[in-house]
């Protein structure tokens, strides 16, 4: 009976020190509410989005409604100079792009990983300014909490990605005939392609182990880099009411046309579909791969701990502004070119040609092994087998044997015959390493900024002063550098700086510092260092 | 002679069948008041809002009871480990430590009906949140109870949990939670 009146009296004091609330936590209706918010944006803009600018794709049509020939913009940066084996005027722009997830994790410094989101979410958005994919208010993916943490990376696994309106080619007697593909996503078929297969980043240093495998999109991995933890990662607290995780890809103006033969059967067909601009990693002619061209930035704030920027754009463009933390190079926001001087008043623009094809040791790719048991395939196989051969032949040096007594030079017929060692050819094993790792380099730096507007000019407008006003949004507080792109937006194309020493604008980028710099953002609001709280850009 | 021998034999044995039946009977009751240790195993369900963010899972537990001088009213401490998980990453682990009062029907039945009441505490730790603490818990509940021989006892339990947490500043909604299962227990 003794341990009966305690077992009584314990529990009883059990139950009473349990009822003074001592600061807990609601823990039964915390369970269902998420204190990370994750907001899903297809632009490269943070908020205020450019509008769709997808150049038309038909220029002129005939009696029939049928288009006879591509406009010159859907051609340079629409199309993508590795399509090159179907060029009849048929295919047609996108109208949607689908996303297919599976889940979403956070990984903290010690790369533990923490589930954040294992709902398979299925999201279609439309190719136009009203979707919030497209709109800059972005899209939320559903998401449990995690522990309050620093988070560097964020992996989203994605299953599928999509776009509407490809096309498969066949040759008739009649030429080419084009008809939709169809493919599946959330579990129904529709007339559209999933191109997410073929997002391996395989294209470089094909003698590299990984270059079979790698894969960049299960997951997606995405660097945090707020300013609050230095760069460090995203800071989470539970105790804060809403932190917001934004994470952009983009896919805004930023789709391109790509071609894939397909040698499945014995007529010998390609598919025209629509993906991410290979304005990084260039895509060549015959490469099925095209991955390692998914720009993403994430970063995160705390609702209502948030400032932002507004302003004006005074110059005489439509401009992108962005803001980088104080202190950072500006042109690890861009892709660095020789200093070749591009006219971006031409419509389309000649662009520079891309990091790869300047690569000397960007040898072709070979063929594989064939094991099927179709003749035209064979055929196919044993021609691509040549078409290699010679291709490499190009690419390194060849003995030359002329002269009397006979003399040996090496000469590149890349470079139109020049002699060792100049021209375009590689020359060592020890020359394509050191090729390859500076292509990895300046490929590797090209960042999308956390923070950028698109704001419009007001020049031309009269009716319109207040035209070029643009706001930077949820900014986190802290100390800025502000730019302004100083030409227009590009369709498929993004920022550029300039690395040739033996060229004038070497150093340059195509951003231009604002003169207030830095800006420093409080919850609130923003002041520059002359104390203005709006940032003018000056013409 | 001899038919007389086989129906005082018949007699005797009816007799010793009968007289030892209804002392065992006797005794089991008996038994059944002594100090009981169990343990049980059974689904356990999430109520009400709780229901919808966890799922239904399987749980188990342990008790102790001893009798009060009246055979009827026993009090026990109850304890068990419950898992909920759900289809997304949430989980919640429930460990309910209470101390509960038993009312054994007062009927000679072979099988006993107990019904049962109290409170104690639980705790509660929400993944992925690492989020963990003490909440004041009640209950209710009833049992069938079958006692197979001196020391096992057999039976069928239902318990009502009630996880209160309306003391804390923000708080929407307590928990519900249902447990049933099936229980052995000795009488020491």
């Amino acid at each position: 009976m003794k341990f009966l009146k305690h077992a009584i009296a314990l529990s009883v004091i059990l139950f009473a020190s349990f009822v003074v609330n001592c600061g807990k936590t609601p823990l039964l209706t915390d369970i269902g509410t998420s204190k990370l918010i994750i907001v899903l944006k297809g632009t490269y803009e943070s908020n205020s989005p450019m509008y769709w600018d997808m150049p038309e794709a038909c220029a002129s049509r005939d009696g029939d409604g049928k288009c006879t020939a591509y406009t010159p913009q859907h051609e340079t940066l629409v199309q993508d100079d590795s399509v090159i084996h179907c060029t009849a005027p048929l295919d047609i722009n996108p109208n949607g792009f689908m996303l297919d997830i599976a889940e979403v994790k956070l990984a903290d410094a010690k790369s533990n990983l923490y589930k954040l989101s294992d709902y398979r979410q299925k999201f279609a958005f439309g190719l136009n300014d009203v979707d919030p994919f497209f709109n800059g208010i972005g899209t939320i993916i559903n998401s449990d909490d995690v522990p309050s943490n620093i988070y560097p990376v964020v992996g989203i696994y994605v299953r599928k990605m999509l776009t509407d309106n490809a096309k498969k080619y066949v040759v008739d007697t009649d030429g080419w005939n084009s008809s939709l593909t169809w493919d599946i996503f959330a579990e129904s078929e529709l007339p559209a392609f999933n191109f997410n297969r073929f997002q391996y980043n395989s294209m470089y240093d094909r003698l590299r182990y990984e270059a079979t495998y790698i894969n960049r999109v299960f997951p997606l991995l995405v660097r945090i880099k707020d300013q609050v933890t230095q760069g460090t990662g995203m800071y989470f607290n539970m105790k804060n009411q809403v932190t917001v995780l934004e994470i952009r890809m983009v896919v805004k103006n930023f789709l391109k046309k790509y071609e894939y033969l397909s040698s499945s059967d014995e007529s010998f067909s390609l598919v025209h579909y629509y993906a991410f601009s290979d304005w990084l990693n260039d895509v060549q002619d015959n490469e099925r791969y095209i991955g390692g061209n998914i720009l993403t930035v994430a970063r995160s704030y705390i609702v209502g701990m948030t400032g932002s920027i507004p302003g004006r754009n005074g110059r005489s463009h439509d401009a992108h502004i962005i803001a980088i933390p104080h202190g950072e190079d500006v042109r690890d926001y861009t892709l660095e070119v020789p200093g070749d001087s591009v006219d971006w008043s031409v419509d389309p623009p000649v662009l520079p040609p891309s990091r790869r094809k300047r690569n000397p040791c960007n040898m072709p790719r070979g063929v594989g092994t064939y094991t099927g048991t179709s003749i035209i395939q064979a055929l196919e196989y044993y021609l691509r087998g040549q078409k290699y051969k010679y291709d490499w032949n190009q690419k390194i040096w060849n003995p030359v044997t002329s002269g009397d007594p006979p003399a040996t030079t090496y000469r590149c017929p890349a470079s139109g015959g020049a002699s060792y060692p100049d021209g375009d050819c590689c020359e060592s094993f020890t020359q394509y390493g050191d090729e390859w790792t500076s292509y990895d380099k300046d490929i590797g730096h090209a960042r999308v900024p956390q923070l950028a507007v698109f704001a419009r000019t007001a020049d031309g407008y009269p009716m319109e002063p207040d035209r070029n006003r643009f706001s930077i949004q949820n900014v986190t507080p802290g100390s800025y550098d502000l730019y302004i792109a100083q030409r227009a937006p590009v369709y498929g194309v993004l920022y550029y700086s300039y690395a040739d020493p033996a060229h004038p604008t070497f150093g340059a980028s195509d951003f231009i510092e604002y003169s207030g710099n830095p800006v420093t953002v409080t919850i609130g609001g923003c002041h520059d260092s002359f104390g203005n709280t709006s940032i003018n850009f000056s013409p | 002679m001899k038919k007389t021998s086989v129906y005082c034999a018949l007699i005797g044995l009816c007799f010793v069948v009968y007289t030892t039946d209804a002392l065992a009977y006797k005794e089991r009751k008996d038994y059944f008041s002594r100090p009981q240790i169990g343990a049980w195993f059974g689904p356990i369900t999430p109520l009400g809002p709780l229901g919808e963010k966890v799922e239904t899972n399987l749980g188990y537990g342990a008790f102790v009871r001893f009798t009060f001088p009246w055979r009827f009213l026993k009090f026990g401490i109850d304890s068990s480990y419950q898992k909920y998980k759900s289809k997304g990453v949430n989980e919640l682990q429930f460990v309910p430590v209470f101390g509960n009062i038993l009312f054994q029907i007062p009927v000679d039945f072979p099988v006993r009906f107990q019904f049962k009441g109290g409170a104690g505490a639980a705790y509660l730790n929400l993944k992925p949140d690492k989020v963990d603490q003490w909440d004041p818990i009640f209950m209710a509940g009833f049992e069938a109870s079958f006692p197979a021989g001196r020391i096992v006892n057999i039976g069928l339990r239902i318990d009502y949990i009630y996880i209160y947490e309306g003391y804390i500043k923000g708080s929407k909604n307590g928990g519900h939670i249902l447990n049933t299962g099936i229980q052995l227990y000795f009488n020491l």
